[in-house]
Order: structure tokens, then C-alpha cells, then sequence
């Protein structure tokens, strides 16, 4: 038999036997998709996010206060004056103590969702927003506890439209601040709305709440990255004004990058063996309505073999037939997937990374796949004698 | 062209069946034989032991001079697409494949080339008068119209011998006439045809008859025809 025949008879029962062929090329589809939409986004997500604490720069070191556990007899975290001295451990350039917590804003009837920092001026240049309008506001206002406050470009369009907010009035928790200065916009980052923001002083934002613990601290070191003497000098100042270390964690850019590479790793492992399995069930459900194909079609293999059909020409169509129904689901699966992909990073606010190796490895994993579970139908359909074949209704 | 001697076949199982039993038989070239006998007198037997498609258990098989024996599965597909045609009851052809691709089947399993094998097809089909229903499926068509394929299927290859199994047994009056027609047409023309039928008209159409009856050939007559 001559290669386009054995092709051109291999696909005829695809067309002819839509439903069948659907069937059995469904569960290859469905785990070529799942893998290559949870492969996809895992890379994706950790790559954002590696990308975005990298932008944090290289020196940040983040000391964020653990939940309290209770009956313990733990400190209720650091005060500002501790958080502020960090600053000046050698080898240190800058410390902002953050608080932070959700709230509405509101401007005379117009209100809008925020979320409200509580820190020191950096705070902007260290989460690297830039001012669009007015200014920021200042150390002095931070020691004189006033009620300024810089608003994300989100919030500032909820509350006041296109007027220039600057020199107006806010409420926030029911006090009053003056608007200084307005953010450029930044976009959403997965969930978090990064323009519904609103950043006031700390000293301000710990008057007003009532709490006189700092959340979280984020620190700079002089040298372009924190080395492990300045981290335990760091952790000795901690566990000295804290009284124990386990109240703490210590947080470096390198560490942030290892766990979020870690986690999308580990991720990756077990998305990827979920997404084999079901590859490999898919195949089972083939391998069943292969089976069911070649006990129909008992008659058809009789009257190629009666013809002069030798074993091999008839393995070698059955064989091609399963390849070619793997192949278009992984295909099916692989469009699938990709799209799935598009559609929900974009909903996650996060940039596609998609590795073009990956929807390729689906659809050849696919063909093997065909083939494996080709292998035992094709191999009974060869072996029918002619007589047992055609002596069936 | 076909010679049997001493054939028996014995069909293991719960409870051995003897199908045949000392079978003598010589088929010249060009020769048209008819197998009649009674449902289960082990027509379809013989059949499948002379088209290769089955082995006796024992007795000799000549084909064209040669013995058929211990040939593989593979070789005797060879005999069968290089020089057999068979033509079923059933019809059986192939659902997914139009009328002409199920005439050029054994074609293609000789590995002869799209363009050779058109001249073929289209002349076969021209001669079972279907060259306006090449492109339709068996589903698509009449009982006598698939057995006309099927009967240009069993052609396409100028095979040696012709052999057909009640080839007429679920047709009408009409279809049954086209299938003698066609069968006249190539023994004229010096077709060697193995015919198996319960119709006696088509079997005088015949050189010989031969009956069987509990896997042994009983009788043996030489039509008006071939005289
Ligand atoms: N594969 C088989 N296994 C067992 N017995 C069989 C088989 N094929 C045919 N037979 C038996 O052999 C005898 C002859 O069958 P067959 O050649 O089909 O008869 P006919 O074609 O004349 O009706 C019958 O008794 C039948 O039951
Ligand atoms: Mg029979």
C-alpha cells in the first residue's frame, strides 16, 4: 500500500465517524489544554512577580511583624522610634516603617474604595510610583503629624473627576486631609488595584487608628545588596528590641526570588504530573473507543485482508488512524490552552509568558499517546484471520 | 488451474465438525464451475480453501502448477491480491470508502499508482454500468448496485480466478439478471469463475455443476450449455 493510500484510508473514518473520533480525541484535549493553561499561567505568575520584586531593587530588605499567636507572651511589634533607628545600623541607607489597611474615601457625597499607607515620605520612591500632579509630603509633616495625604490616579478620578485635586479635602475614617499630590497611574498587578491608593504619614495614620506598632518595615542597604553580616546585625537589633525572634521575618530580595521560584517550581512539578495523568486517562478513554472501532469495523479489516491486505498495512492504518485523532486533540488542546492562557492572565493583570516548546511538546506527547494506545486495537485488527473477519454479521 | 485431491477440513472446537471430506476436484482455465448443495453441506468451505482465504487440514492444493503449502500469511495475501476475486453475499464493502475507491481496493493494495489504476476503475465501472454512481457510498446505494461494485471490485485486477459466494441470494429478480449478465459477459471473454448459488437459473449459465452434500461432492453434471 502506498503511503498517501494508507494515509488517505486512515482519515476517511475520522470524517465519516465525527462523533466517534470526537469522542475518543476529547480526553487528550482536554489534558494537552489543562497542561498547557496551568504550565503557562504558573510561569507566567512567578515571572511577574520575580519581575516586580526585582524592580524593588536589589538592596531591599522587608522585616514584616508575624501575627501575633495568642496567650503569648510576645511585644506587640516595634515602635515607630525602634523602626526608625534600623535606619542607621551600619550598612543601612533608609528605613520606612508601613502600616496599611483597607477603607473608603469619600469627597462631599462621592466615596471610593482604598487602600491607606501610613509611612515615611520614601515610601513612594521605594514601591516606585512617581508624582503626576502637586507634590509629595514631607518629613516635617510626618514629625508634626498632619492630615496630607497623595492619592492614587484611580482615586483621585473616583473622587473628583478631572479636577485637579490639589489643595482639596478628603475624609478618611472620618478625619480630614489635604490632598499634596496625585500618582501616575500604575495598573493592577493580579488582584491588587495599585491606583486605589491613598499614602499619608505614619505618625498620622498610627494617631488616627490608635495603634502604635509598626506592620512592616522596608529597608535599603548602602551596598547594591544586603549581605548576611548587615542581615544579622539587622536580626540582633530585632531580637533585642523585640525580645524574640520569632515574633519576625526578615525578608531579602534574593530570599523573596528563591521562594517565589521555589513555589512556582514545586507548582510546575505538581501541575505538570495532574496534567500527565489526565493526559494519560485521556488516552484510556481512546484506547477504549479504539477497541470499540476495531470490533466495528471486524468485517472492513476482512475484506482489506481478503483483498490482499497484509498484516502490516492494516497495523500501519489503524496505527495512523489513532496518531492522527491524538494529533488534532493535542492540536484542539493546544489552541485551547493557548487561548485560556491569554484570556486569564489578562483577567490577572499579569504579562504572558508563554514557551512555544510547550504547546509543541502537547501535541507530540499527543501522537505518542495515539500511539501507545494504537498499538494493542491496530495489533488485534492485523491479526483477524480473513475468514473469522468477514464470517461476522 | 485448480486442483484439489484427498481434501478434508476438520473444524476443531467443543465438537469437531467435519466440513469436508475427500475432495477431488480439477478446474481448467477458463472454466466456469457451480457449487450447489444444501445449506451446511460445506460450500463456502471449499470456497475459502480454493481462494486461500482458509487451510485444508489435509489433501493437496495445486494452483497454477503450483503447491499451496506452508505459505505464509503474507504470501498467500500476495496470491490473493495478485491473482483471486471474491464477491460475497453481503456484498461487503467497505462503508467509508465511495465505489470507486472500493474497486481500486485491491489495486491499491498492489501498490499501483493513482494515474495506472484510473483506467482500470473507470472500465470496471463502465461495465457493471455504474460510472454515473462512482462517487456515492455503499449506504448511498441499491442492493444491486453494491453487489455491481463489488463484483468490479472482485475484477479490477484481472484476477486469475473468480469466485463468488450466493453472490445473488439477497438480491431481487432485476439486480440477480445484471449480476448473471456481467458474470456471462467475463467467462465469454475467458474468465475462470467458481460459483457458489442455490439459483438454478444462474447456475445453467454454468459449464458444470457440482453438488455437495455432508462435505463430500455427490454429483457432478455438465450443463446443456457448455455442449
Ligand atoms: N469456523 C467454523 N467452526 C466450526 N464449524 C464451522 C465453521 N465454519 C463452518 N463450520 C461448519 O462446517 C459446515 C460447513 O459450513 P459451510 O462451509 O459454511 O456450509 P455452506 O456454505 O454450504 O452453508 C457446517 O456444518 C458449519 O456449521
Ligand atoms: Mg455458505
Amino acid at each position: 500500500m502506498r503511503i498517501d493510500d494508507v494515509v488517505r484510508h486512515a482519515v476517511r473514518p475520522l470524517r465519516v465517524y465525527k462523533l466517534r473520533s470526537g469522542l475518543s480525541l476529547m480526553g487528550i484535549l482536554i489534558g494537552v489544554a489543562a497542561v498547557i493553561t496551568l504550565t503557562t499561567l504558573v510561569r507566567s505568575a512567578s515571572l511577574s512577580v520575580s519581575g516586580r520584586v526585582e524592580n524593588l531593587g536589589t538592596n531591599l530588605v522587608i522585616v514584616t511583624m508575624n501575627p501575633l499567636v495568642e496567650a503569648s507572651n510576645m511585644q506587640d511589634g516595634l515602635t515607630l522610634r525602634q523602626s526608625r533607628s534600623l535606619e542607621r545600623l551600619p550598612g543601612f541607607a533608609l528605613a520606612a516603617p508601613v502600616d496599611y489597611e483597607t477603607t473608603t474615601a469619600g469627597h462631599g457625597e462621592t466615596t471610593a474604595p482604598v487602600t491607606v499607607y501610613g509611612s515615611s515620605p520614601r515610601l513612594t520612591s521605594v514601591l516606585q510610583y512617581h508624582l503626576a500632579l502637586g507634590r509629595n509630603w514631607t518629613a516635617k509633616d510626618v514629625s508634626t503629624q498632619q492630615r496630607v495625604v497623595v492619592l492614587g490616579s484611580q482615586t483621585s478620578r473616583q473622587l473628583f473627576g478631572e479636577r485637579n485635586p490639589i489643595g482639596r479635602r478628603i475624609a478618611l475614617n472620618g478625619a480630614s486631609y489635604r490632598v499634596v499630590g496625585v500618582l501616575a497611574p500604575k495598573g493592577a498587578f493580579f488582584d491588587i488595584n495599585q491606583d486605589a491608593v491613598a499614602i499619608v504619614p505614619i505618625t498620622t495614620y498610627q494617631m488616627q487608628s490608635g495603634i502604635h506598632t509598626v506592620e512592616s518595615v522596608y529597608l535599603k542597604t548602602a551596598s547594591p545588596a544586603a549581605n548576611p553580616n548587615e542581615i544579622h546585625r539587622l536580626e540582633d537589633r530585632l531580637n533585642h528590641d523585640l525580645g524574640n525572634a520569632n515574633r519576625y521575618t526578615v525578608m531579602t530580595q534574593s530570599e523573596m526570588l528563591t521562594v517565589t521560584h521555589k513555589i512556582s517550581t514545586l507548582l510546575t512539578r505538581v501541575l505538570t504530573g495532574v496534567a500527565a495523568i489526565s493526559v494519560l486517562v485521556g488516552g484510556i478513554g481512546m484506547l477504549n473507543v479504539l477497541l470499540m472501532s476495531v470490533s466495528e469495523r471486524v468485517r472492513e479489516i476482512g475484506v482489506r485482508k481478503t483483498v490482499g491486505a497484509r498484516r502490516a498495512e492494516i497495523l500501519a492504518q489503524f496505527m495512523l488512524e489513532s496518531v492522527i485523532v491524538a494529533m488534532i486533540g493535542g492540536m484542539l488542546g493546544a489552541a485551547l490552552g493557548i487561548g485560556a492562557s491569554v484570556l486569564l492572565t489578562q483577567r490577572l493583570h499579569i504579562a504572558l509568558v508563554l514557551n512555544p516548546w510547550i504547546p509543541a511538546a502537547g501535541v507530540v506527547a499527543s501522537m505518542g499517546v495515539g500511539a501507545l494506545c494504537g498499538i494493542y486495537p491496530a495489533a488485534r485488527a492485523a491479526t483477524l484471520p480473513p475468514v473469522e473477519a468477514l464470517r461476522r454479521p | 488451474m485448480l486442483l484439489l485431491r484427498d481434501i478434508s477440513k476438520v473444524y476443531q472446537g467443543r465438537s469437531p465438525a467435519i466440513a469436508l471430506q475427500g475432495i477431488n476436484l480439477t478446474l481448467p482455465q477458463g472454466e466456469f464451475l457451480a457449487v450447489v448443495g444444501s445449506s451446511g453441506s460445506g460450500k463456502s468451505t471449499l470456497l475459502n480453501i480454493l481462494g486461500l482465504l482458509d487451510r485444508p487440514t489435509t489433501g493437496e492444493y495445486w494452483i497454477d502448477g503450483t503447491r499451496v503449502r506452508g505459505w505464509s500469511d503474507a504470501r498467500l495475501a500476495r496470491m490473493r491480491n495478485e491473482t483471486l476475486g471474491f464477491v460475497y453475499q453481503s456484498f461487503n464493502l467497505i462503508p467509508t470508502l465511495s465505489a470507486r475507491e472500493n474497486v481500486e481496493l485491491p489495486l491499491v493494495y498492489r501498490q499501483v499508482p493513482p494515474k495506472e489504476r484510473r483506467h482500470q476503475v473507470d472500465l470496471w465501472l463502465e461495465r457493471v454500468r455504474l460510472s454515473d454512481r462512482m462517487h456515492h457510498y455503499p449506504a448511498e446505494l441499491s442492493g444491486g448496485q453494491q453487489q455491481r461494485v463489488a463484483v468490479a471490485r472482485a475484477l479490477v485486477h484481472n484476477p486469475k480466478v473468480l469466485f463468488a459466494d450466493e453472490p445473488t441470494a439477497n438480491l431481487d429478480g432485476d439486480s440477480t439478471d445484471e449480476i448473471v449478465r456481467v458474470f456471462d459477459e467475463v467467462h465469454a471473454s475467458g474468465q475462470t469463475i467458481v460459483l457458489i448459488t442455490h439459483d438454478r437459473y444462474f447456475a445453467q449459465a454454468a459449464d458444470r455443476v457440482v453438488k455437495l452434500a455432508h462435505g463430500r461432492l455427490v454429483s457432478e453434471a455438465v450443463t446443456r450449455r457448455a455442449n
